[in-house]
């Protein structure tokens, strides 16, 4: 191909002064003018308006533009635009290039000269990089009506509903023995005093109940293959030894376990329950699961009292982990979170002095079916009489968390009034500020000051024992002095971390994290549910710290995003696919072992790509030795010809200034 | 002193939106950096980084996905290992190591990557421009000096009568394989014109008596072996090939095995327990040394590792090893080592005799002679020669089983078995890789570990920028 012949535009936008305030707009399209195949070259205020993308469409047919170039954002802003304009003009969208000279120039350089000379290399590489650009057609694949839902909690467990509401079929799986996560172990919820499991417990029992949502509890994802539309998901579902089609969730075989003093995972270790258990009372499914691990058959061989006592003949000692292999078109990810372990920070005292408790464990102790039926108590059995809330452990401090937890302030605020209404003790909250941002939050505070706890401005140092009490050192910072003040009990207000597993889930899914370990959106503000892997989606705490109406509103969202996929009933299958020339390959099979998507197989004596499975990182291309496999629209004549145009060197002939380097 | 220019490749998912991140949050990146956008670090061929220091980038970077978060899985797994090998190879070629730099870049960490820009940028610029002799737009390399590595020992061929028993041994293996009707064709070595050795194919038995066995038996006979395995006519079976293979040739042959080039049970192996080979073989007898070529000195097995037939006795020898010579030119101040390497690509003539001597070299069209892909040209100048070179090497990293032949082939003399030894050197470093001793062997570039210990060096930079920032917070305690 003569790369001359083409008929490039080229647009270059201001983007208000985020571009025109360190790149000469003017000057970088008077520039490229010059440069070879160009035929026009304009520069605007803003390209992605109408009036911009008209300007591109008129030019293509009045003008006879056969590739354009703009000079603008990010592609992954408006390379989309930018494509539909094209192809509203009748050209095909991708002879279109975008030139980044705003993230990638404009944003990062103060001085307008050297700005305006970057953004010329940047330009000058699209432009020779466009002629070499080669008509493609985006195909599309159905999507299949069904959304996998990682993680019980009440992120997924309001996205199942809503998405089941819609009329489509949802998986949810738990690795937990039953759903209701985080929330189902809080008493009361922040600031309306309503009780956690009042209004949680229903929704699980319609998750249990909804013809549309398969419940898939004490399973594990295990696989996950696929694209958009047409994922394929291996789950493993753990053995329970308790048939969930026969079990009535009568419990009679948890009274008659005989091994009943095992710390109860759900009441953190503050209570007990047997070998045979349900989590908690109000469980979804209430099916039990045997612990193997403490289970007297399994450790001695014999016993079997829950099998004997069963009425229904449930129990079932030879059950085996199932694996089940799921095709789904949506996966959303709502994994949550885990609480800070305040043992990480010695100087408080958790683990090693009584009476220290994190506040999940102080929910437990709030509620009334927890490990002391609701009331506050010390180890010994006795009240308290002054209780210390200690805020930020292990929040907004760089030797843990940078960030702020965001619910600690006002759970705080939750269980100091809670302490007040079961007790007589005194509370002190013990604060560096109190962020009380939320609807009603504020009136909350107020409220919580009103009932008389004593504020103290300064984030708690250490906890000691003295004298059989507990002594709380902070620095006063309204008074300007340390204090120190004994209490009965201490409540470090844990903050809200990252669960431990979530690189290994993030890898799964494929999904980045940010520094934080949370799970990455694909927009901070724009896309905040969805990933950079279409088709996974983001629910809940796993994304970030979050307060119970926040995680209902992003599992709400992210259940009308995958609902919105299903209901388009197809995506687009991106062109930019490998390909063999068979003239050239001699069939030495390093693609083939390379590839990661298993699509390219030998086929009568050279490599045959499947461009379905394609997914289009091109490293087999690299690996190829006489370049029989090429990857369309990055091919190594585009790369090079990019690289040629930031450096400044022609790949044909045309006089053309150096850009870069003068 | 003239600007120096940077171009990194940036992965689309992590490392991509990571620039955009520094863009967004308004963090600088150094003016003289450029990037291009490519959809994983995999897709980055390390003959693409050559490329551009050739059409004048004083630094490459390669960011991509941090190692086990690759939107593909594994890309950045075998960018990782491919750039380990070309990263020293550079530095060979006389290209200082703070030119180039692979590391990882996330969507979430803007700051890392204004960081490593500027990081790298600063280091490019002490060294200032690479002022490459074989970049393009340059005729000639400048300061070429034509500094040869040092002599290697000589060591003296015995002229043992057993040469000529072999031969026997070789003519009777010959004529009895093809009386029986086991080969159609045996490829050994002839006398040919003015007292040169050649390789013979052999069709008949009666033939066999041409087949000689003598210290100028160097070719590798194994080169041969895809395009006699061609059926003459469509349709027909492929010829069944019987052939003489030395232990140096031997492991050619299971590189083609692995590579599905040639089929086993079609083949007829007869291993000969070689003594060496002398030099000068392949000219005419006068020029034949009693001297053994270099690579005989250093080889330690008489026998190949793969027959079906032996001629002569298992044994070993002792070995000199040819990387003195690599360690010599590697001991070199870099500016030196870019002068000889440019003062040996100058001198090419692009004949390609050492791509047609050797038995890896069997792409149906070699990249060197493709046209459309703004690879190389068909010019013969330093620029084009350096890139066919650079190239060969690469390609034949893994693959090259030491037999010397393009050397020996090289009319010029140039110092090929020097860039094919580094490649072999490092890729057995690095990844414990040794081309040919099983059929079995994946390729090292075809497969990798998720802590391959190529990443150690690799990764250096990374923790250093982890490091500031944990030093950072030991005092950053929020009171």
């Amino acid at each position: 191909m003569n790369a001359t012949r083409e008929r490039i535009g080229v647009y270059v936008c201001h983007c208000g002064t985020n571009i025109a305030g360190t790149v000469d707009a003017e000057e970088v399209a008077h520039f490229a003018a010059d440069l070879p195949g160009v035929v026009v070259s304009r520069d605007f205020k803003y390209m992605c308006s109408d009036p911009g993308q008209d300007l591109i469409k008129q030019d293509i047919q009045e003008l006879g533009l056969t590739r354009v170039v703009v000079a603008s954002c990010s592609p992954l802003m408006h390379e989309r635009t930018f494509r539909n304009a094209c192809q509203e003009a009748g050209l095909n969208p991708f002879f279109f290039q975008m030139a980044n000279i705003r993230e990638h120039c404009s944003w990062t350089i103060k001085d307008r000269e050297q700005g305006t000379r970057k953004a010329k290399g940047i330009v000058a590489a699209a432009v020779r990089r466009v002629p070499y650009h080669e008509p493609l057609h985006v195909e599309r694949e159905p999507v299949t009506p069904v959304t996998l839902i990682v993680g019980g909690g009440i992120a997924g467990i309001e996205a199942a509903l809503q998405i089941a509401e819609a009329g489509k079929q949802v998986y949810l799986v738990e690795r937990e023995p039953s759903i209701g996560g985080h929330m189902a172990m809080l008493d009361k919820t922040f600031p309306t005093l309503d009780c956690a499991a009042c209004i949680l417990t229903p929704k699980m029992v319609s998750v249990g109940q909804h013809p549309n949502i398969t419940l898939l509890t004490y399973s594990e994802v295990e696989e996950v293959s696929g694209y958009v539309g047409n994922f394929r998901v291996k789950v493993r579902k753990k053995a329970r030894y308790v048939n969930e089609e026969t079990c009535t969730g009568c419990a009679l075989c948890m009274e008659k376990c005989p091994w009943k003093k095992i710390p109860s995972e759900f009441d953190l270790g503050l209570g007990v329950r047997p070998a045979i258990y349900v989590p908690f009372p109000q469980a979804v499914p209430r099916v039990p699961v045997i612990d193997t691990e403490r289970c007297v058959y399994f450790l001695r061989g014999k016993c079997k009292a829950c099998e004997k006592f069963c009425p229904r003949g449930a129990i079932d000692f030879e059950q085996q982990d199932q694996i089940l292999e799921l095709e789904v078109g949506a996966i959303i990810l709502a994994t949550g979170f885990q609480v800070f372990d305040p043992s990480r920070a010695s100087q408080y005292g958790y683990g090693r002095l009584d009476n220290v408790y994190t506040s999940l464990e102080a929910e437990r102790l709030c509620e009334a079916s927890g490990p002391t039926q609701g009331k506050i108590l010390l180890r010994d059995g006795r009240e308290p009489e002054s209780v210390a809330i200690l805020h930020c452990i292990g929040s907004r401090n760089k030797n843990y968390n940078e960030y702020c937890s965001r619910v600690c302030c006002m759970y705080s605020l939750k269980l100091a009034h809670l302490i007040q209404e079961k007790t007589e003790a005194r509370v002190y909250e013990f604060y560096i500020d109190m962020r009380a941002f939320g609807k009603g939050y504020e009136e909350f505070y107020e409220r919580i000051q009103r009932e008389g706890v004593i504020f103290i401005r300064g984030k708690g140092a250490e906890v000691t024992r003295e004298d059989g009490r507990l002594v709380v050192l902070a620095d006063d910072t309204a008074l300007g002095r340390s204090v120190r003040v004994p209490v009965d009990m201490v409540i470090l207000s844990v903050g809200l971390e990252p669960r431990r597993d979530a690189a290994e889930v993030g890898r799964l899914f494929n999904v980045s994290r940010t520094a934080d370990g949370f799970f990455l959106e694909a927009h901070p503000k724009l896309r905040p549910v969805d990933t950079n892997v279409d088709g996974v989606f983001l629910a809940g705490a796993c994304q970030g710290p979050k307060d119970i109406p926040d995680t209902v509103a992003q599992g709400a969202a992210a259940a009308m995003r995958a609902v919105a996929l299903m209901d388009k009933g197809w995506v687009e299958i991106e062109p930019s696919v490998a390909e063999v020339n068979t003239a050239l390959c001699s069939g030495c099979g390093d693609c083939i072992a390379i590839c990661p998507s298993q699509a390219i197989e030998q086929a009568d004596g050279h490599a045959d790509v499947n461009a379905t499975l394609c997914k289009g990182c091109g490293t087999c291309v690299a690996a190829c030795r006489p370049k029989a496999i090429t990857l369309k629209h990055f091919d190594d004549r585009q790369i090079v010809a990019e690289l040629d145009g930031l450096l400044g060197r022609l790949t044909y002939k045309a006089p053309v200034a150096t850009p870069v380097s003068e | 002193m003239a600007e120096t220019r940077v171009v990194g490749f940036l992965c689309n998912w992590c490392s991509y939106i990571g620039a955009d991140l520094a863009g967004t949050s308004r963090l600088p990146v150094p003016a003289n950096s450029s990037f291009i956008r490519v959809p994983c670090s995999g897709r980055v061929d390390p003959l693409i980084v050559v490329r551009a220091f050739q059409s004048g980038a004083d630094g490459v970077l390669v960011l991509g996905c941090h190692p086990g978060d690759c939107h593909y899985r594994e890309g950045n797994y075998y960018a990782r290992r491919r750039f380990a090998l070309m990263h020293r190879f550079l530095a060979f070629l006389g290209i200082e190591p703070e030119r180039f730099r692979l590391d990882w870049v996330s969507a979430a960490e803007g700051h890392r990557f204004s960081q490593i820009t500027h990081e790298f940028t600063d280091g490019v610029e002490r060294l200032g421009p690479l002022g490459l002799p074989w970049a393009r737009g340059r005729e000639r390399g400048n300061e070429a000096t034509g500094q040869r590595g040092s002599e290697a020992t000589a060591q003296r061929v015995g002229e043992s009568p057993s040469h000529l028993e072999t031969q026997a041994a070789i003519r009777e293996t010959a004529r009895r394989l093809l009386a029986e009707d086991r080969v159609d064709v045996f490829i050994g070595y002839e006398m040919g014109t003015r007292g040169t050795t050649r390789p013979a194919f052999i069709y008949e038995p009666e033939e066999a008596e041409r087949l000689v066995w003598n210290t100028a038996c160097t070719h590798n006979l194994t080169r041969y072996l895809r395009d006699k395995s061609r059926p003459a006519r469509r349709g027909e079976p492929p010829p069944r090939i019987g052939l003489v293979v030395k232990a140096c040739d031997a492991l050619a042959l299971n590189l083609l095995l692995h590579d599905d080039q040639i089929e086993r049970e079609r083949i007829t192996v007869v291993g000969v327990a070689c003594d060496g080979m002398g030099q000068g073989a392949g000219f005419p007898a006068d020029r034949l040394s009693d001297e053994m070529q270099r690579r005989c000195q250093e080889c330690t097995e008489r026998v190949p590792v793969i027959y079906d037939e032996l001629i002569g006795e298992v044994g070993s020898v002792e070995g000199v090893s040819r990387l003195d010579e690599v360690a010599a030119l590697e001991a070199l101040p870099i500016a030196e080592r870019r002068a000889f390497w440019a003062a040996e690509f100058d001198r090419c003539l692009r004949c390609y005799a050492c791509r047609q001597a050797c038995p890896l070299c069997y792409c149906e069209e070699c990249l060197a002679e493709q046209l459309g892909p703004p690879w190389e040209e068909i010019a013969i100048r330093g620029p084009e020669n350096a890139f066919f070179h650079i190239m060969r090497a690469y390609h034949l990293s893994g693959r090259c089983v030491g037999c010397n032949e393009c050397a020996r082939a090289c009319p010029m003399g140039i110092r090929l078995d020097l860039l094919n030894l580094k490649m072999a050197k490092e890729a057995e470093a690095l990844f414990g890789y040794r081309a040919g001793e099983a059929v079995d062997a994946m390729p090292f570039l075809a497969t990798f570990k998720p802590d391959d210990d190529a990443l150690s060096r690799l990764e250096e930079p990374s923790r250093q920028i982890r490091g500031e920032r944990d030093s950072v917070s030991e005092e950053g305690v929020l009171r």
